[in-house]
C-alpha cells in the first residue's frame, strides 16, 4: 500500500478539529445570549457585564494558545481545549484568578501529558473546580441567584437552567452533536452510549428515591456537554468500537451514580477523567480473545 | 459485516477508449526463478515453445543471454530472447474449434460448483484493464459464457461489471436478452469488489460453490480453448496524473516497461514516480530494467508528492472498522500481533482512511 501521499480520504484530523470548533462556538453563542444579552435586556447587569461571557471566551482561547505555544503543542487542538474548558465553567468564576488558574492547570496537565498520556481537558477541569471551590462555588448567574425566572422543563431543555457559561443548553448540545456527526472520525458511539446509560441510571435513581431532581438533571445540558465534547476528545478513549461502547456506558452510569453525591455540573467530567486514565483496558478486555485467536 | 467504500479519485484522469498496442519489442525477458532452462544460447524459439520450466515464449526469435532484471516476480536473472518479428507459432493456431465439456473441465474445475462468475471489475483507481478485456473481446466472452451455460445447465452464470463502466453496462443490458441464462450484476464503484472473496460476499454467493475468473483470465482461456493459443501478450493500463494520454495498451509478456512508456506515453515535466498495480495495493517501482510479467495489470505515473507527516493516533478506530478483516493495523509494529499482520492483504484501506496519515506499511516495517 503506497497510497498515503497520493490517495487519501478527503477529510482528515483537521476537519474533525474544525467540526469541534464550529460546534463549540455554537454553544458559546447561546452562552453569550443567556449570560449576557438576556440579563442585560432584563436590566440585571450593566452594559459592560454583557461582555463577561466574551471575556471568558477570549481568555480561555488565549491562555490555551499560550500553553500550546510554550509546550510546542498543536495550537488548533489547544484552542478547542480552551473553548471547551471555558464553556463549562461558572459565570461567577473570578475573572482575575481564572486566567492564572487555567494557565497553571493546563500547563501542568499538558506537561504531564507529554510524558505520559493523560486526559488533559477533564483533569484541567477538575483542577479548576478544586481551585474555584476555595472561593464561592456557584453556577447561578444574577437572575438565577435571585430566582427571577421560573423555568419549566422545556425552558430547561432550551438551556435557561443553571449550568456552565456555554454548556447549559441541551438543545444546543444536541445541535452541536449533529454538527460533529457529519465527521466520520468523531467517536459518536461514546456520547450516545453515555447519554443512554446516564438517562437509565438517573431514571433508576428516581424510581428508588422518588427524588424529582434526578429528572430535572436529565434536562441539564452540562452532563451531555461533557459526553459530547470531552468524552470523545482525541487521545484518551478506547479505540475499538466495542471499547467505545462500553466506555460510554460506564461513563454515563457512573455520572448518574455520582450525581447522588456531587453537583450535576461536575459528574460528567469526573467520570470521564476516571475512565480516560486507562482507556486501553476497555479494548483489551473486550478484544483479548479476538486479538489472540 | 464488511463495510465497502468508494475511493475518492481525481475525476480528470480518464483512460482513452481506444486500445493501443506495443507488440514488437526488440527483445523480451523471462524470469528464470530456479526452474529448468530448456534451450541454449542462440537457439531459435517459436511462440508457445516451453523455454523455461512452465514458461512459454511469447515471441519467436533467438535466445541470447541471462541478464539481471526486475519485475513483480522479483529481482534476478532473466532469459533474453531477441525478437525476429516473424511471429512464428509452435502449433497451428487461429482456427476456431467447438468446445467440448472435457476441454472445459480440463481448464476449470467446475465440480460441485453452482455459480460461474466472470469478474470484469478493476479495483484500483485510474485502472481499466479488466473492463477493457470485456469491452474488446465482448463477443468472444458472450460466446464462451453461452457455451459454458449450455454444457452446464445447472450452473448460474454471472457477469459482474462496475456501474461506472458505462460502455460495457449498456452493451450488456441490450444484448443479454439473447442470453437469458447469463445474469448481469452491475455493482457500485466500491473498492475491493475486484477481489473474489469480497465480490462473492457482496453478491451473497457461497465461496465454496462459486468459480470466479477475472476477465483477463477468461480471455486467455477462451484463446486456449477456441484457438489453441497460449498467452503471449496482455493488456496494461498506463495512466496517472503525470500521464498526458492515459490508455490501455496491449504488450508482449517480457517487454521492458520503459520501452513501452517511451514509445506510447507522454509524461508531464517534473518529479514523477511509478506504481505497479495501483496506488492502493500496488508498489512503487523504478522503470529501469523493469519487465512486464503476467501479474502486471497497470502502471500509474504520478506527480511526486511529499508524504504528509504522520501525527499521533486520535483513536478513531476507523482503520480497524474499514479493514476487510477488522485487523488492528496500529498494533502491527508490536511483535505480539504478528499473527494479525500475516492476515493483512495490503489493501491500503487503513492508510487511506487514517485521519493522521499513518502509513501502516512503513510503520509496521520499523
Ligand atoms: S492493509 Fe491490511 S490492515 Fe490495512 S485495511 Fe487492508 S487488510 Fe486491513
Ligand atoms: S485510523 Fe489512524 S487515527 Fe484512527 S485509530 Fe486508526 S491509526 Fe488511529
Amino acid at each position: 500500500m503506497m497510497n498515503v501521499p497520493y490517495l487519501h480520504y478527503p477529510k482528515d484530523e483537521r476537519s474533525l478539529k474544525k467540526a469541534y470548533l464550529i460546534a463549540i462556538l455554537l454553544l458559546w453563542v447561546f452562552g453569550f445570549y443567556k449570560n449576557g444579552i438576556l440579563l442585560y435586556q432584563n436590566d440585571y447587569i450593566s452594559f459592560l457585564d454583557l461582555f463577561i461571557p466574551i471575556y471568558f471566551l477570549g481568555v480561555s482561547a488565549g491562555v490555551s494558545l499560550l500553553v500550546a505555544f510554550l509546550l510546542k503543542q498543536n495550537l488548533f487542538l489547544y484552542l478547542i481545549y480552551g473553548l471547551i474548558l471555558g464553556a463549562s465553567i461558572s459565570i461567577n468564576t473570578n475573572m482575575i484568578l481564572y486566567p492564572i488558574l487555567l494557565f497553571v492547570a493546563l500547563f501542568i496537565t499538558s506537561y504531564i501529558d507529554q510524558k505520559r498520556s493523560i486526559p488533559v481537558v477533564s483533569l484541567t477541569r477538575l483542577f479548576l473546580v478544586l481551585a474555584i471551590l476555595v472561593q464561592t462555588y456557584s453556577y447561578l448567574n444574577v437572575s438565577e441567584k435571585i430566582g427571577a425566572f421560573n423555568y419549566d422543563y422545556f425552558d430547561l431543555f432550551l438551556g435557561y437552567g443553571v449550568g456552565g457559561i456555554a454548556s447549559s443548553s441541551l438543545l444546543f448540545v444536541i445541535l452541536a452533536f449533529f454538527i460533529l456527526l457529519f465527521n466520520p472520525f468523531y467517536k459518536r458511539m461514546i456520547p450516545v452510549m453515555a447519554s443512554f446509560s446516564f438517562i437509565l441510571g438517573s431514571a433508576l435513581l428516581f424510581l428508588i428515591t422518588r427524588d424529582s431532581s434526578y429528572i430535572t438533571t436529565l434536562l441539564n445540558g452540562t452532563v451531555y456537554f461533557s459526553f459530547v465534547f470531552v468524552a470523545t476528545l482525541f487521545y484518551n478513549t478506547p479505540i475499538t468500537k466495542k471499547g467505545m461502547i462500553s466506555y460510554g456506558l460506564c461513563i454515563g452510569l457512573v455520572s448518574a451514580l455520582l450525581s447522588a453525591f456531587l453537583p450535576i455540573y461536575e459528574v460528567g467530567f469526573l467520570s470521564i477523567f476516571l475512565f480516560s486514565l486507562f482507556p486501553s483496558i476497555f479494548d483489551q478486555i473486550l478484544q483479548k480473545k479476538h486479538l489472540h485467536s | 459485516m464488511q463495510k465497502f467504500i468508494e475511493l475518492k479519485k481525481d475525476e480528470n484522469i480518464l483512460v482513452s477508449s481506444m486500445l493501443e498496442s506495443s507488440l514488437q519489442p526488440d527483445a523480451i525477458y523471462l524470469p528464470v526463478q530456479n526452474g529448468k532452462i530448456f534451450i541454449h544460447q542462440n537457439d531459435c524459439v517459436k511462440i508457445g515453445e516451453e523455454v523455461l520450466e512452465g514458461v512459454l515464449s511469447p515471441i519467436s526469435g533467438t535466445v541470447k543471454s541471462l541478464k539481471r532484471m526486475h519485475s513483480l516476480a522479483g529481482d534476478g536473472y532473466y532469459l533474453e530472447i531477441a525478437n525476429d518479428f516473424e511471429e512464428r507459432y509452435l502449433k497451428e493456431v487461429g482456427k476456431r474449434r467447438k468446445i467440448k465439456k472435457e476441454d472445459i473441465l480440463k481448464v476449470f474445475n467446475l465440480d460441485g460448483m453452482k455459480n460461474f462468475v466472470l469478474n470484469a471489475i478493476d479495483d484500483e483507481i485510474y485502472v481499466s484493464t479488466q473492463n477493457f478485456y470485456l469491452y474488446l473481446y465482448y463477443d468472444a466472452f458472450l460466446e464462451l459464457l453461452d457455451e459454458i451455460e449450455q454444457i452446464f445447465p445447472d450452473l448460474n452464470v454471472y457477469v459482474c461489471v462496475k456501474a461506472s463502466s458505462s460502455e460495457n453496462v449498456s452493451k450488456l443490458m441490450s444484448d443479454l436478452g439473447m442470453y437469458p441464462n447469463i445474469i448481469l450484476k452491475i455493482v457500485p464503484d466500491y473498492y475491493l469488489l475486484g477481489r473474489k472473496q469480497f465480490l462473492l460476499s457482496y453478491l451473497g454467493l457461497d465461496v465454496e460453490k462459486s468459480f470466479v475468473l477475472s476477465a483477463g483470465e477468461f480471455y486467455d482461456i477462451y484463446n486456449y480453448l477456441k484457438r489453441g493459443r497460449t498467452k503471449s501478450d496482455l493488456l496494461l493500463t498506463i495512466s496517472g496524473d503525470a500521464c498526458k494520454n492515459p490508455m490501455v495498451i496491449q504488450v508482449k509478456i517480457g517487454t521492458l516497461l520503459k520501452d513501452v512508456v517511451k514509445e506510447k506515453i507522454e509524461i508531464l515535466d517534473g518529479d514523477i514516480c511509478y506504481f505497479a498495480n495501483g496506488i492502493m495495493s500496488g508498489q512503487e517501482i523504478s522503470l529501469d530494467s523493469f519487465v512486464v510479467t503476467t501479474d502486471l495489470q497497470s502502471l500509474l505515473i504520478m506527480k511526486k508528492k511529499k508524504e504528509p507527516k504522520a501525527r499521533k493516533c486520535i483513536r478513531c478506530g476507523l482503520c480497524s472498522e474499514l479493514c476487510p478483516f477488522h485487523l488492528h493495523p496500529y498494533l502491527f509494529g508490536n511483535p505480539k500481533y504478528q499473527h494479525e499482520k500475516e492476515r493483512c492483504i495490503n489493501c491500503g484501506l487503513c492508510s487511506y482512511i487514517c485521519p493522521v496519515y499513518i502509513h501502516f506499511y512503513k510503520e509496521s516495517e520499523k
